[in-house]
């Protein structure tokens, strides 16, 4: 997987470049943007407030987290391949030996390793929230702290996956990222909704809803969990498909132009 | 075995009702270490033919072969023979120009411990060995040409189709990538080149194709071409002494020879070279049978004329292409 070249290349590109005083400022500015987070909310959350207190921080912590996820990993991911063909440099990349696979998953990944490195600066003071809760109760399950992130990954691959799919798809990196944002947040969010009169398990396609009213909820009823792992699991299968469509259709729509 | 070999090629161009014939029957065969020079008009269709050797477009008819591989039913192979350098083409311009090329060569799956090697061997080829670790967003639009040009070798592909790698460059900087061309001509590399500028083609080339509306109209040996095309040789001659004697004997010679005259300017051979007196130059058009124009001379020397120089000027490509194409685009 490291030796992907595409995910190589495209990790360096995040790389910020020479200029160095942008680097160093923009690590001083979350450095101090946590440190004054951690400093308002530790001491309180770690030694002051109740334990439900401390596990409704966690809570709005890990809410607002997920909502920004849902409104920046779709513009985000949206142009990956669409750039490459504004840009024009699609046609030299398919033109070397590497196969559609490789293209395609190298850069799926390197968004996902983008993500994941945006989990990383909250995942301190959520980890120090859950052990006071643990070490002083087992009213709360320590389960649900990974279940939070494992859900949190998922939809974040869903979400990645479908804009991949309309980058290769559509032309303009523009469209693509409308697509992405038009698909996830009017089809599966409200769609779902407006449908579940009909079909009413369809609401848990809905990835608000599998976040807010099950992994951040505090007493998950054992009948929701089915459902709660179905959807996932069809969100992931479905994130799979697309991308396979994607890798099918990379060259062809230069092959019968 | 001929390194590319088109047959019958024919590209239809479907857009909504329309349809457009780009190419139509194109036949071509290279020899390894030809280099050709496909000439034509805008909208001609050269780079559909190029790309179609390229294996990224599809043709409606014929069929291509790449060193012996079909380049139709097994394209993955016939591109690994292939450096292709687009007509228009972008480069990742975040990352340094190293990166760049490695980033290529670990793409031709050229193993780690290889690749700076290689890497540094085609910058000296095209010169940008001081631009290593330069970002290549910094580069200027002749290196960047250069910068792709060096992509394209870095599998050291016997084949090379470059479409204008030439345009938008400055005088200079097409020099410099014609000399960059005369070094893989001497690698032996079959290069297929699309250009405009006709002059540079004929010093380099020893076939050019002239393609219109898709048919190729005129291919061979550039002389050859010439002679073909317009029916005459034009043929300059240096005298020490007796110009006018010359020419009269030139005025006998009429099924071999048209409108001989004086040049009545000084004459110069080439850049450089010593000048020729005044009136002491003749021109003249060959028309007797190809190859053998020596007769001419063989009948001068043999008068006991001194003859100092007799050659063919380069052959005026802008000329040819005028007289063989009509301006209609496809
Ligand atoms: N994707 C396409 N769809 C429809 N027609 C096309 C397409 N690409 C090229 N054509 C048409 O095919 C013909 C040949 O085009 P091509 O690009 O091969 O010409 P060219 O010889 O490379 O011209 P130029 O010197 O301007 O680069 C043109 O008439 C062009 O309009
Ligand atoms: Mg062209």
């Amino acid at each position: 997987m490291w030796n992907n070249p595409v995910l190589r290349k495209e990790l360096l590109r995040y790389k910020l470049r020479n200029d160095k005083s942008a680097r160093i400022a923009g690590l001083v500015i979350t450095a101090l943007f946590l440190l004054v987070l951690y400093l308002l909310t530790g001491r309180y959350i770690l030694f002051g407030a109740s334990q439900s207190v401390a596990y409704s921080v966690w809570q709005v912590i890990m809410g607002l987290q997920f909502t920004a996820f849902m409104l920046i990993l779709p513009g985000t991911a949206g142009n990956i391949i669409s750039k490459e063909r504004e840009q024009q440099t699609l046609e030299m990349l398919l033109f070397t030996p590497l196969s559609s696979a490789e293209i395609i998953v190298g850069k799926l990944l390197s968004s996902l390793l983008l993500f994941a490195a945006m989990l990383l600066p909250l995942l301190p003071i959520n980890i120090l929230i859950w052990a006071r809760l643990i070490a002083h109760s087992t009213h709360y399950p320590f389960i649900q702290f990974f279940q939070t992130y494992l859900t949190q990954f998922l939809i974040g691959y869903f979400i990645l996956a479908l804009s991949v799919f309309f980058s290769n798809l559509l032309s303009r990196s523009l469209y693509a990222i409308l697509a992405s944002y038009t698909t996830l947040f009017g089809l599966f969010c409200i769609g779902t909704g407006l449908l579940s009169g009909l079909v009413p398990s369809l609401v848990w396609l809905n990835p608000f809803v599998l976040f807010f009213e099950h992994s951040l909820a505090e007493n998950q009823s054992p009948a929701d969990v089915l459902s709660f792992t179905m959807a996932l699991f069809l969100l992931t299968l479905l994130a799979t498909v697309l991308l396979a469509v994607s890798i099918a259709k990379l060259r062809k729509p230069v092959q019968g132009m | 075995m001929a390194m590319v070999e088109l047959n019958n090629l024919c590209k239809v161009y479907k857009t909504g009702s329309d349809t457009l014939t780009a190419l139509d029957n194109l036949n071509l065969q290279l020899e390894k270490g030809d280099i050709f020079g496909f000439i034509g008009p805008n909208g001609a269709g050269k780079t559909t033919t190029i790309k179609i050797i390229a294996t990224l477009l599809l043709p409606s008819a014929g069929t291509v072969r790449v060193n012996g591989v079909d380049a139709l039913k097994e394209p993955g192979r016939a591109r690994g023979f292939i450096g292709y350098m687009p007509d228009f083409f972008g480069v990742y311009d975040d990352i340094k120009v190293w990166e760049y090329l490695d980033f290529f060569a670990a793409a031709y799956k050229i193993p780690k411990d290889r690749r700076p090697g290689i890497i540094s061997d085609v910058l000296e080829l095209t010169d940008l060995s001081v631009k290593k670790d330069a970002y290549v967003e910094s580069l200027s639009r002749g290196m960047k040409q250069r910068l792709c040009l060096a992509k394209t070798l870095v599998h050291d592909p016997p084949v090379m189709l470059l479409d204008e790698p030439a345009s938008g460059l400055d005088p200079r900087a097409r020099i410099e990538i014609r000399e960059l061309l005369k070094e893989l001509q001497a690698m032996g590399k079959t290069i297929l080149i699309s250009s405009h500028i006709l002059p540079e083609m004929e010093e380099f080339c020893n076939k050019i194709g002239i393609i219109e509306r898709g048919k190729m109209i005129v291919e061979g040996d550039v002389k050859t071409l010439a002679q073909n095309v317009r029916g005459y040789q034009s043929i300059t001659l240096t005298v020490k002494a007796n110009a006018e004697q010359a020419l009269h004997m030139l005025q006998q010679m009429p099924e071999l020879v048209q409108t001989p005259s004086i040049c009545a300017e000084n004459h110069k051979i080439a850049e450089g070279s010593l000048q020729m007196p005044r009136g002491c130059t003749l021109q003249f058009q060959y028309i007797g049978p190809p190859e053998e124009e020596y007769a001419v001379l063989q009948a001068l020397v043999q008068a006991g004329i001194q003859v100092r120089s007799f050659f063919t000027p380069e052959t005026d490509l802008e000329d040819l292409f005028m007289r063989v194409t009509k301006g209609q685009v496809a």
